[in-house]
């Protein structure tokens, strides 16, 4: 008698372990991906971006002048309030291009102040359109070109504000062409491509 | 073997039943959560979808226009009242408001906010009627009926 009700004892505390186990497991489990919402969000979010920057006036976030470096005796600042972030981004491609010849990374940086002032700018735009929901990383690059004596002509322009130990949700592109490819340093017919991607933190 | 045992039997069996019973409504209460999630997801999904039809077509101008990716005032005060209709039919209630960056509202279409629903916030570019453009936030809130 003394052995039966102790095995049924045993049977009861095996049963309420599995129990516990069971009732841990569907209290954990997260059927719903919430992460998911956060994506198609994000995605949703970057592409609004992406169309923000390329159709709106820089007067909408800060205005930017540009001083040409011309050695002609005389300068006039120019007032860049109705180019769009992106179309500076493409001005900054023509004026600050980067050189690689073979080890050697040379910048022709004609004016690195436009370049910083086109960095301020687009952290403003992004905070002010991505409002601190998520963590955002920009990046302008032109596809390398091969010049004539074998040098590669490139740009790359990285903005960004990411907190720490966060996790990348999505990464939305646009292409661009460059507007006037003669003004290149360059005497050959060029057609490049500037790639400007948008990539959204948690 | 078959004589009864009163306080280990009545021990055991009121264990067991405890037991069972809290496995019971945990499993409940789980399902309970599931469904709301589901529900709750589904909703963010339709006010996504919403906010991204508002955004690329109903609110859109035209691409013969050459206005292609902007959102006009015009379109907010004549397509979408017709837009609200339809998603009212299908059982979809649509609250979606015009702001500007430093919390101006601009336009506001949609019945009240009766309870909580799912709501997205995007940013679109609105062009005026004297050409000008302007950076807004599209807010949509859509819930069912």
């Amino acid at each position: 008698m003394r052995e039966s009700g102790t095995g049924q004892i045993i049977d009861v505390l095996c049963l309420a372990m599995l129990i516990a186990f069971g009732s841990s497991l569907l209290v954990t489990a997260h059927p719903v991906n919430l992460e998911e919402h956060a994506q198609s969000y994000s995605s949703s979010l970057a592409r609004s971006c992406l169309l923000s920057l390329q159709k709106v006036p820089v007067n909408e976030f800060e205005p930017v002048t540009y001083r040409p470096p011309l050695n002609v005796g005389w300068y006039s600042e120019l007032n860049l309030k109705n180019k769009t972030p992106a179309q500076l981004i493409l001005e900054d491609v023509l004026i600050n291009p980067e050189i690689k010849a073979g080890e050697t990374l040379a910048t022709v940086a004609s004016n690195i102040e436009f370049h910083d002032k086109v960095q301020i700018l687009l952290k403003k735009c992004l905070s002010e359109l991505v409002r601190g929901v998520f963590g955002y990383r920009l990046i302008a690059r032109m596809e390398p070109v091969t010049l004539s004596s074998g040098a590669e002509l490139g740009f790359e322009l990285t903005v960004e504000n990411i907190p720490r130990e966060s996790k990348r949700l999505c990464s939305e592109s646009v292409s661009l062409t460059l507007p006037n490819s003669d003004r290149l340093p360059l005497g050959e017919p060029l057609d490049p491509i500037v790639i400007i991607t948008l990539e959204l933190w948690s | 073997m078959s004589q009864l045992s009163v306080g280990e039997d009545l021990f055991s069996t009121i264990a067991a039943v405890g037991l069972i019973s809290i496995f019971v409504s945990v499993l409940a209460q789980v399902y309970n959560q599931n469904d709301a999630r589901i529900e709750s997801q589904k909703e963010f999904d339709i006010t996504l979808d919403v906010a991204e039809q508002l955004k690329s077509y109903v609110l859109c101008e035209s691409s013969s226009s050459g206005q292609l990716g902007l959102v006009s005032q015009t379109k907010f005060e004549t397509s979408l009242p017709r837009f609200l209709e339809l998603m009212l039919k299908r059982g979809v209630k649509i609250k979606a408001e015009l702001v500007s960056l430093d919390g101006r509202l601009i336009a506001c279409s949609g019945p009240t906010i009766t309870r909580d629903s799912s709501s997205v916030s995007l940013p679109v570019v609105l062009s005026h009627s004297d050409g000008t453009r302007e950076v807004c936030r599209l807010n949509v809130t859509a819930w069912r009926k």
